[in-house]
């Protein structure tokens, strides 16, 4: 505890400073929705517009993009040179570890509220009750990508290579998940890479709450983010590396 | 003797050439976005989906679902009273029947007037045992297979290449190009010599994805020569575009990430999703400061049979703004020395 | 004189190469012991080791007589590094650098408050408190470096090269300060490639070359020792003892 205090007090004042992660988790986003919203407004109606469509759906993709930033977040002591400081301090991995999940959960899960809301109150959409429920999943989103992001910069060696094609799985993801158009699976080739993609069940969870009362996959889907981001957490602890940040 | 830019050429490629593993993969990528291209293409094709409500299960939607799954352009599902709502926002339907008690029925859609009168139409037809032919004339228009393919494949690789750029940044980062600058050489022959390896590479990753392209779509409506000849561009643009972004940042995170969401918003507004023609006038007008609509228009130009490639206006459009990436590059560079001394 | 660290047979290989090849001394407290041997000698990997950044393949080490591996924590606590690269946060201030990593050493409130303040102001950089280390001169940055290894007032300072690339007044600073927390009770293992820092400094020498000590004695009795190879000075000593062949390897 007497450790992981100043950790994670640091960590959340970075994160919180940090222009980049702002820009990228909150105005990205918002000009993203915007942009595909006003390109396709044609094809929707006045109920149910395409802003609507696209803030439930760009916020989760937009969202997943959070894996790479906080693979490059678990390097920064490697790249300010800090690292040997923290591991010559008596500090357990735990606590070097759980600071930097918690201070990246905690921004990257208030920027997915904050863009949530902004849109909601922006584009009017019907979310009355389903807010909460919504948000909640987006929170454990969060969690599951930092956990993710974190483990692959702290425990998988070969992340030089790998965070240079990050990207293509995610926007892969994206697309088969119908974040840049809704897509029905017409092929049973479609139907198959659908399910291989996370933003397709998110999406339609989110849709099902909103549209439908039907919170079950949206329920589902958050106790599975949270059982995933506690295994990553577990695993990121276990299979710390030093020599991942030295 | 030979140029700057050549010898820094070299130098770049034996730098990277001994991380084969890595080489290799990167070479190969571009496979994925002509995969991703052909598959975009297919899941575009305009499709009515029809569900019809469980509840409703009667002879006249067995009728309905007879008639139109042998249709072309429509298929047709039972769908679940329960996702409804979900289901025709999500695109899983396009419209969904349901069969009132008094023999009338319902359409449930999202869309747009003209299509839900489209599908009202059609269904009037198969339950009157009319026949009815679906066009989507008039509110869609086609891209063809190769637009699809050469505008994801031109997306993917400006990415990429910004990923072979960032050795700029370490260059600047750990000093070495600093010692470049001592040597009273121009900031351009080492900027040029960074762009050109980049596009080599590029270009090579091109040349393996559209070569696969050939495979998979035989009849991509642009011959083999003309496809080769506009990767010389699309390498290009995607070189000169990350050298520029690799200019303008000290670290690997942002640049990476920012090429990322630039070149989302170069394709978003430059029709690689919405072709041009049906996207709203302020975002056409908006589109001109995106290379990608530059590109596709060149396409277009090339499959209609255009004479003079060479000539062709998109074409040296295109050419402007490698020269513009460049020279932004150049620039940035050389406002940030301050920073490298 | 009292032992606090005490390392016996210790060993560390890298892919099949001995890089510390079975190494005793000890070190008693208040000592300076200067801490030098060519590139590639092991000494970087003997400091690893001594932080307990990596375990060593065989050998103890003891602090106080209790092994560091039965608590490691503990044994942290009482150690300071100056590394030879600079460490610290360039976007935050100077305050809140030190403030940080004393923080990780259990200090908290006014307690921490004055840790920093002393720290600062032994490195004369109290008056620049507010300021990000990107506006600092490169003797400063160094000073800023010796400060968050001390603020929290180590029993045992390792420092890695301090001086490298300073002007001779800041190296003057720090080399006073270094004596200055050695009077203070502070033990220091201090590592340079300079002798004449050595030969100021320390009153302990501890020769390394290829993964074995060589020497392993007061700086008087070095010098006397090796006086009949007709030379006084510290570098002509070393370089008489490991040769002047160029040494490429790794440290």
């Amino acid at each position: 505890m007497h450790t992981f205090l100043p950790l994670f007090l640091l960590g959340l004042r970075k994160r919180s400073k940090d222009s980049f992660i702002l820009f990228y988790n909150i105005l990205f986003p918002a000009i993203i929705i915007l942009l595909l919203g006003y390109l396709t407004v044609k094809s929707y109606s006045k109920e149910f517009t395409s802003y609507h469509y696209y803030t439930l759906v760009i916020i989760p993709f937009c969202a997943l993009m959070g894996i790479i930033t906080v693979a490059y977040v678990a390097k920064e002591d490697k790249l300010s040179n800090t690292s040997c400081r923290l591991l010559t301090a008596p500090i357990s991995n735990a606590a070097l570890v759980l600071a930097k999940f918690l201070s990246c959960f905690i921004v990257l899960a208030l920027c997915n509220i904050i863009t949530l809301g902004l849109s909601v109150f922006l584009y009017q959409l019907p979310m009355n009750n389903s807010f909460v429920p919504c948000a909640a999943l987006l929170t454990m989103e969060a969690a599951v990508v930092t956990g993710i992001g974190l483990y692959l910069g702290y425990a998988f060696h070969k992340m030089e290579a790998l965070k240079n094609f990050l990207n293509l799985p995610i926007v892969l993801w994206g697309l088969f998940g119908g974040s840049f158009f809704p897509i029905a699976s017409n092929t049973l080739t479609l139907t198959t890479l659908r399910r291989f993609s996370p933003l397709t069940y998110i999406n339609r969870s989110i849709f099902e709450a909103v549209y439908d009362n039907r919170l079950t996959l949206l329920t589902f889907l958050i106790v599975i983010f949270t059982l995933f981001s506690i295994l990553l957490l577990f695993l990121t602890i276990k299979q710390f590396k030093k020599e991942a940040i030295l | 003797m030979k140029p700057i830019w050549f010898t820094v050429l070299i130098m770049h490629y034996k730098r990277n050439i001994h991380k084969k593993s890595t080489f290799l993969i990167t070479l190969l990528l571009p496979v994925l976005a002509v995969l991703l291209g052909a598959i975009s293409g297919k899941m575009s094709n305009p499709v009515y989906r029809i569900g019809i409500l469980e509840s409703g299960h009667t002879t006249k939607s067995n009728t309905l679902i007879t008639t139109f799954n042998s249709m072309e352009g429509i298929t047709t599902d039972i769908a679940n009273a329960k996702t409804l709502q979900t289901d025709i926002r999500t695109g899983s339907f396009t419209a969904i029947v349901e069969f009132q008690p008094d023999g009338n029925y319902l359409i449930h859609s999202v869309k747009d007037k003209e299509i839900v009168d489209s599908i009202n139409i059609l269904i009037d037809s198969a339950l009157k045992m009319d026949t009815a032919k679906v066009s989507f004339d008039s509110y869609s228009i086609k891209t063809s297979p190769s637009s699809k393919i050469l505008a994801f494949m031109l997306m993917f690789l400006m990415v990429t290449s910004t990923l072979n750029a960032t050795l700029f940044l370490k260059d600047k980062t750990s000093g070495t190009f600093l010692r470049y600058l001592y040597s009273s050489r121009y900031t351009i022959s080492y900027l040029l010599g960074n762009m050109l390896y980049n596009f080599i590479i590029t270009y090579l990753q091109f040349f393996l994805g559209i070569t696969l392209a050939r495979f998979l779509i035989p009849d991509l409506g642009i011959s083999y020569g003309s496809l080769l000849l506009l990767g010389i561009w699309l390498s290009g643009l995607a070189a000169s575009f990350a050298t520029w972004i690799a200019s303008m940042f000290k670290n690997d995170m942002y640049a990476n990430q920012s090429s990322s969401g630039i070149v989302l918003l170069f394709s978003l507004t430059g029709g690689t999703f919405i072709p041009y023609p049906q996207m709203p006038d302020l975002l056409q007008r908006l589109s001109v400061i995106s290379p990608i609509r530059w590109f596709l228009e060149t396409i277009t130009s090339v499959e209609q049979g255009n004479p003079g490639l060479l000539s062709n206006n998109s074409l040296i459009i295109l050419t402007v703004f490698i020269a513009g990436f460049l020279f932004l590059a150049v620039s940035g560079t050389i406002y940030q020395k301050k920073s490298f001394i | 004189m009292e032992t606090i660290l005490k390392v016996t047979d210790l060993k560390k290989s890298y892919h099949g190469k001995e890089v510390v090849s079975g190494i005793s001394f000890q070190v008693f407290k208040k000592d300076i012991i200067g801490f030098i041997g060519p590139n590639g000698a092991g000494k970087s990997t003997t400091i690893n080791l001594l932080t307990a950044l990596f375990p060593p393949d065989t050998g103890q080490i003891y602090y106080n007589q209790e092994d560091i591996h039965n608590n490691l924590k503990s044994y942290k606590r009482t150690l300071g590094i100056v590394p030879q690269d600079l460490a610290f946060y360039e976007d935050l201030t100077a305050y809140d650098n030190v403030s940080f990593f004393c923080s990780l050493y259990r200090y908290r409130g006014k307690a921490l408050k004055y840790q920093v303040k002393e720290a600062l102001e032994f490195v004369g950089l109290w008056d620049r408190r507010g300021d990000y280390p990107t506006t600092f001169s490169g003797g400063m940055k160094r000073r800023l470096n010796i400060a968050c290894a001390i603020a929290h007032s180590p029993e045992l300072l390792i420092m890695d090269e301090p001086t490298v690339g300073i002007d001779p007044q800041s190296r003057n600073h720090i080399l006073e300060t270094v004596n200055t927390l050695n009077q203070r009770g502070t033990t220091i293992i201090y590592i340079s490639h300079y002798m004449e820092e050595i030969e100021t400094l320390c009153n302990r020498i501890l020769l390394m070359d290829k993964g074995t000590i060589l020497e392993d004695t007061q700086k008087t009795d070095y010098k006397m020792k090796y006086k009949s190879l007709g030379t006084g000075s510290l570098e002509d000593i070393f370089l008489k003892l490991t040769g002047t062949a160029l040494r490429d390897a790794n440290d």
